[in-house]
């Protein structure tokens, strides 16, 4: 069953600007986890945002459980819970209080509301917090009280926008596990990060979002596909001057399809690493550029992003 | 309308939950009303000079005269610039007209009053008491000694009250309390030289005269009596304020109005700042993503600002009632409250639907208010600033809110308030739909 359609999405923020979207197309299908992938200002959180009904498309439609989202949006927001990026909570009021206000405004009341907020509080694992207020909270605290409010009344169709942006390593693990949890008790997910390992870890299928334009789409295997045999080398520099002219100079050589260079490393996307190397370092040498430490990595999404984009998800 | 209740209440609850706020809305203005307070019982800065002012003088006997004088002493000689008249008729249009702060009406009674014996010896026995001797009360007959004991029982028991009245023109309000003043301190005055009288001759006559009342009163004249009597405790006058509408006026209360609203203005203009903080903390967006319609969690949060103003205003308008200051008759009050807190809700979110940020909204929501409240009143008496301003100052609900506690302050009801009301309604109207207009424009 399919439960969100993208048709040739196109949003822009205004008449002179491109488009921040333009012409996404994608499904999702009941109970999956899909990840739309990309760097910052790539278009992720206006596509989520217009599924929300939050914007309107400026062409293309967008249907969440058959209903359009311009059309009726109202019978979309019934149907979507959102966890946005940013705390979107009220830090006066209490955990139990937030969720008591937000489930009432998905329209819970009575034993309903209470059973809800009762289960949410210990999903969050917030119970023994539950009449502190907010705003006396960790970040991590907040950011699980976060994700609950977007669970209330167990819509079908869950939007997540970058829900790990800032949290630290023990609430990042316990928000992805409550995430896969979600999958597995039979919610649709759509996740939005720039994590390339939350992408990978969590998704059933992941697009890939690049200046607004969806670039690849398909499982992590298929996306890895993509890049055939290729490797990803990661040098280090000894100093970050000349990487950039270290990458010039290699990409386009017999076996190197790419290749970048950021924070004082240069990443390359190489048919064969073994042949490659000695290449890159030659050119290096030539440059006067110090290398100080080599890796060789497997095909990955942050592989496939380079192969696709000549960038990094960092650039 | 359940969602409606519930966004209202929640902004209810989360600026009750904000020291700070609180301390704005409920003990800023109320410390700055008992400030006001007691600022204007010491009344030592207060600018007066030479307010005109018509004295009436009905005593039949020569107190009033005695107070006339009192007024137009050289004490007062900087303060007041006192005018004696006789037509009444006349005396009361001048007030109307505001062309002097009062008329100061000394009753036909006042002198009876404060020597009830002699007056009313004359008046009920035809008996002159202060011609007469010992001798001459001992010699009359015995049914008019009799009476003379009677009424003298009579008015032990319940003796007579007068009341000078200050008939005061609303337009002269602080010239009218510093008039008030005034008066009260002769009659204070007026009391203390008959005490000082009395004791003199109190031990005179308790030597001759200690055998009985009728002997007492006979051993000279009424007058030591009565000033006996007087001297023990105040004097039976009272010094009543009325304007053309029957009421007095009260300058604290009328400041307690004024800073109530006032301090409602930044309850109001917070809450709209919120408006636009909630999209920059992303509980707006998450709102609007709610199954609940836009229009509905607009005015939701309207509704919640306007409660909590008008929690905050209830507050304030309970504790000064506590404390003694009358705002009004409490069915109107409430009506005035409820409809200055939509108003001031109605500019709070005009200035938010017309700002980019919180930050600038709540900058421009602070000069808005500044200005607003210079304008109508809220530090001076609006009577004392020009027509244009309070003209132009009826486009803040300040003004249309100080004109409606003036009104009922001085005896105004529900009734008399409407129009007002109505006024007030009218500029909450435009305020909102300016603010619609915004929010459109913003959210387009």
């Amino acid at each position: 069953m399919t439960i969100v359609v993208v048709h040739e999405l196109v949003k822009r923020y205004s008449p002179d600007a491109p488009p921040a979207v333009d012409g996404v197309s994608f499904e999702i299908k009941k109970g999956e986890i899909f990840s739309l992938l990309g760097p910052n200002g790539a278009g992720k959180t206006t596509t989520i945002s217009v599924i929300s009904t939050l914007l309107h498309p400026d062409g293309g439609t967008v249907q969440v459980l058959g209903f359009d989202v311009v059309r009726a949006p109202l019978a979309v927001r019934q149907r979507v819970g959102v966890v946005p990026q940013e705390i979107a909570l009220y830090g006066e009021l209490t955990a139990a209080e937030n969720l008591r206000f937000w489930g009432e405004m998905r329209g819970l009341q009575g034993a309903e509301l209470r059973r809800e907020v009762a289960e949410k509080l210990a999903l969050a694992g917030l119970e023994e917090r539950a009449h502190a207020r907010v705003k006396t909270f960790s970040g991590g605290m907040k950011r699980r009280l976060n994700l609950a409010v977007g669970l209330l009344g167990s819509p079908p169709l869950i939007l997540m926008d970058e829900p790990t942006a800032g949290v630290d390593p023990q609430s990042r693990r316990h928000l992805l596990d409550r995430v896969k949890a979600l999958r597995d008790a039979g919610l649709t997910i759509l996740y939005t990060t720039h994590y390339m390992e939350e992408a990978q870890e969590l998704s059933d299928r992941i697009g890939i979002i690049d200046h607004g334009h969806l670039i690849a789409l398909g499982t992590l295997s298929e996306l890895v596909q993509m890049v055939g045999e290729h490797e990803t080398l990661v040098l280090g520099l000894a100093k970050a001057e000349g990487g950039q002219a270290l990458a010039g100079e290699i990409v386009g050589l017999e076996g190197i399809a790419a290749a970048t260079a950021d924070d004082g490393n240069i990443t390359v996307s190489v048919t064969s690493a073994a042949q490659a190397l000695p290449v890159v370092l030659t050119r290096a040498a030539g440059l006067g550029v110090s290398i100080r430490t080599i890796e060789v990595r497997e095909p990955d999404l942050e592989a496939v992003f380079l192969h696709l984009t000549g960038r990094t998800l960092r650039d | 309308m359940h969602k409606l209740w519930v966004l209202a209440r929640n902004e209810v609850l989360r600026t009750f939950r904000d020291t700070g706020a609180v301390l704005m809305m409920i003990a800023a203005p109320l410390v700055l009303i008992l400030v006001l307070l007691a600022a204007f019982g010491k009344g030592e800065e207060t600018p007066i000079q030479d307010v005109p002012l018509l004295i009436l003088n009905q005593d039949h006997g020569a107190l009033g005269e005695g107070v006339i004088k009192a007024l137009q002493g050289e004490s007062l000689r900087e303060v007041l610039s006192p005018t004696v008249v006789t037509d009444e008729v006349a005396a009361r249009a001048q007030v109307d007209a505001g062309n002097v702060a009062a008329l100061v009406i000394i009753p036909p009674d006042f002198s009876d009053a404060v020597f009830p014996l002699l007056g009313t010896a004359q008046h009920e026995l035809g008996l002159d008491l202060r011609t007469m001797t010992p001798e001459t009360v001992s010699s009359l007959p015995l049914a008019q000694q009799e009476a003379l004991g009677a009424l003298y029982e009579r008015l032990q028991k319940s003796p007579p009250r007068t009341q000078i009245t200050i008939y005061a023109s609303p337009d002269w309000r602080i010239s009218t309390s510093v008039i008030k003043a005034a008066v009260t301190q002769v009659v204070e005055t007026l009391r203390m030289q008959l005490q000082g009288m009395a004791l003199a001759v109190d031990h005179l006559v308790r030597l001759d005269l200690a055998d009985g009342k009728i002997d007492a009163m006979s051993a000279d004249t009424g007058w030591v009596t009565d000033a006996i009597t007087a001297s023990s405790a105040a004097l039976p006058i009272a010094v009543e304020v009325v304007t053309p509408a029957g009421h007095g006026f009260n300058w604290v209360a009328y400041m307690a109005s004024a800073q109530a609203i006032f301090f409602l203005t930044f309850t109001a203009a917070s809450g709209g700042r919120t408006l636009l903080a909630e999209r920059e903390w992303g509980t707006l967006p998450r709102l609007l993503a709610m199954p609940v319609r836009p229009a509905t969690v607009l005015a939701g949060k309207v509704s919640g600002i306007a409660l909590a103003g008008l929690l905050q205003l209830l507050i304030l308008w309970g504790v000064t009632t506590l404390i003694g200051i009358w705002w009004g008759p409490p069915l109107a009050v409430l009506a005035a409250l409820v409809c200055l807190a939509l108003a001031a809700t109605g500019v709070g979110a005009l200035i938010a639907a017309w700002s980019r940020s919180a930050s600038q909204a709540g900058a421009l929501g602070t000069a808005v208010n500044l200005v607003a409240a210079a304008a109508s009143g809220t530090f001076v008496p609006r009577l004392a600033m020009p027509a244009w301003m309070r003209y132009l100052s009826l486009l803040t609900p300040n003004a249309w809110g100080i004109e409606s506690f003036s009104r009922l302050q001085m005896g105004g009801d529900l009734v008399t308030l409407l129009p007002l009301l109505g006024g007030l309604l009218l500029v909450t109207l435009v305020y909102y739909l300016a603010a619609l207009v915004g929010f459109r424009r913003q959210y387009a």
